[in-house]
C-alpha cells in the first residue's frame, strides 16, 4: 500500500498523503485559489488532479491578496 | 492524468467549482472566447476603430486577443484594432511594454505607448520615491486617477470610438461593491452600464472579459503561453484589497457568487439614473462633473511636492500625429 509521496513545493523537498489533490494543497499552504495560482511542473492543474512522487509545485501570484498569516505578519 | 470532462482528450488545467468539472485549456478557452464575444457582438457596432488599452498584463493581454479574434472572424463589421500603453513609469511597467509590444505584434495589430511623464508631466516612480512615507495618499491613488484619464483623453484625440479594457469579472464585482459601500450611484451606474453615449469628450469602454474570472484569465495566459507580465504591481494598495478578500471568501463558500453578484448589481444598475451632469474641467479641459477634474486637483497637490506646476492640459502632440497613421 503507498504511504506518501515526495515532491518538490517551493524548491524544497516535502512529504505528502500519496492522494493528495491540487486542490488540497491551497488549504495546506493558506493561499487563497482567488490570488495564487500553483503550478505543477510549470503547469496549471485541475484542482481534482492528483500529485505524483517528483512532482515539482511552484505557485504564481496572479493578484494582491493577504491571508490570514499574511495578515497577521507570519512570515510562511 | 486527469482528462478534461469535456472532450476526454487532454489534460485539464482548471476547476469550474460551481459545477463542479475540470477542463483543459483549449476548452476553457473555448468557454472564455464564448462569453467575451458574447459582449463584442452586444457592444460593438460596425466600422468602429477599436483602441485596446493594453498594459501588457494578463488581462488586457487576453482582451487583445479575443479582440483581434472577434474582428478576423467578423470582417463583416470592419473593425479597425489598435493597442496603446501608458507607460506610468515604474519597473513593474517596463517588462510589461515589451511584452505589449510583442504580443501585439505577433497579433499583426498596431501598437503605440505614450509614457505618463510626457502626457502628465511625471511619472509614479518619481512619486513613490518622492512622497513622504505618511503622505495622505499612496501612489497607486494618483496612479490610477491619472491614467484613467490619460486613456480616455488618448483614445479621443487618436480618433477611437470605443476602448477595451481588460477588466475581469472579479474588478468589476469589486469596484461595484466599493461604488455601493461609498453610496456612489453614479459610479455604480457607470461601472456597469454600457452606453455608447455618455458625454462630449467620454469615450465608451467596453470589458469583454467582465464574466470571466481573474483565475480563468491567469489560467489561460499561462497554459497557452500567451505573452503577458503576471507580476502583481507593487504600488497596490487601498479598500481594494480588504473588499477582495470579503467577496473571495464569499465565493469559497458559496461558488458562482461573484456571477450572480455581478448580474444582480447589473439589475439595480439598470433601475437607477444616474445623474451625471458633465462639463470641462476648467484647467485642463478634460471631461469632469466638477468645476476641477480629480487628476488636476491631484496635480495642484503634487506641484509644491514636487517643486514645479503641474497642473496644465494634457500634453497630446504626439497622439494627435499619430492620428493619421494609426487605423491604416
Amino acid at each position: 500500500m503507498r504511504g506518501t509521496i515526495k515532491v518538490f513545493l517551493a524548491g524544497r523537498e516535502v512529504e505528502l498523503p500519496w492522494n493528495t489533490l491540487v486542490g488540497e494543497l491551497y488549504r495546506m499552504l493558506d493561499v487563497s485559489r482567488w490570488s495564487t495560482l500553483l503550478l505543477v511542473n510549470g503547469r496549471p492543474r485541475a484542482d481534482d488532479s492528483y500529485l505524483s512522487e517528483g512532482d515539482v509545485v511552484t505557485w504564481l501570484r496572479i493578484t494582491y491578496h493577504e491571508s490570514p498569516r499574511e495578515r497577521s505578519g507570519e512570515d510562511r | 492524468m486527469r482528462k478534461c470532462d469535456l472532450c476526454g482528450l487532454n489534460e485539464a488545467v482548471y476547476t469550474d467549482l460551481s459545477s463542479g468539472i475540470s477542463i483543459c485549456a483549449d476548452c476553457l478557452m473555448k468557454s472564455v472566447r464564448r462569453r467575451a464575444w458574447r459582449v463584442l457582438r452586444e457592444e460593438l457596432i460596425p466600422g468602429d476603430r477599436v483602441m485596446v488599452a493594453h498594459s501588457g498584463g494578463k488581462d488586457s493581454s487576453l482582451a487583445l486577443l479575443l479582440t483581434k479574434e472577434f474582428a478576423d472572424s467578423h470582417p463583416e463589421m470592419k473593425l479597425s484594432l489598435l493597442s496603446v500603453t501608458v507607460d506610468e513609469g515604474t519597473f513593474y511597467r517596463r517588462a510589461s511594454v515589451e511584452l505589449a509590444k510583442r504580443l501585439a505584434s505577433e497579433l499583426g495589430v498596431r501598437h503605440r505607448t505614450y509614457a505618463m511623464e510626457e502626457i502628465h508631466g511625471l511619472s509614479i516612480e518619481e512619486l513613490d520615491f518622492k512622497l513622504p512615507a505618511n503622505w495622505k495618499r499612496s501612489p497607486c491613488t494618483y496612479c490610477g486617477v491619472l491614467r484613467r484619464q490619460a486613456l480616455n483623453a488618448i483614445a479621443r484625440e487618436i480618433g477611437a470610438t470605443v476602448v477595451v479594457t481588460g477588466h475581469n469579472l472579479d474588478d468589476l464585482v469589486q469596484t461595484a461593491a466599493m461604488n455601493l459601500s461609498r453610496g456612489d450611484i453614479n459610479a455604480l451606474v457607470k461601472t456597469l452600464r454600457h452606453e455608447r453615449k455618455i458625454g462630449e469628450g467620454l469615450i465608451p469602454r467596453i470589458r469583454p472579459l467582465k464574466m470571466v474570472y481573474e483565475r480563468e484569465v491567469a489560467t489561460l495566459v499561462v497554459a497557452k503561453g500567451i505573452p503577458a507580465h503576471l507580476g502583481k504591481c507593487p504600488f497596490t494598495q487601498g479598500m481594494r484589497i480588504g473588499i477582495r478578500r470579503e467577496i473571495d471568501d464569499l465565493e469559497d463558500e458559496i461558488p458562482g457568487s461573484k456571477v450572480k453578484a455581478l448580474q444582480t448589481f447589473s439589475l439595480i444598475s439598470n433601475g437607477l439614473h444616474a445623474d451625471v451632469q458633465l462639463r470641462r474641467c476648467r484647467i485642463c479641459g478634460e471631461p469632469t462633473t466638477t468645476e476641477v477634474c480629480k487628476a488636476c486637483q491631484f496635480k495642484r497637490e503634487l506641484s509644491s511636492l514636487l517643486n514645479r506646476d503641474l497642473v496644465h492640459p494634457l500634453n497630446l502632440e504626439r497622439v494627435r500625429r499619430d492620428r493619421d497613421v494609426v487605423w491604416g
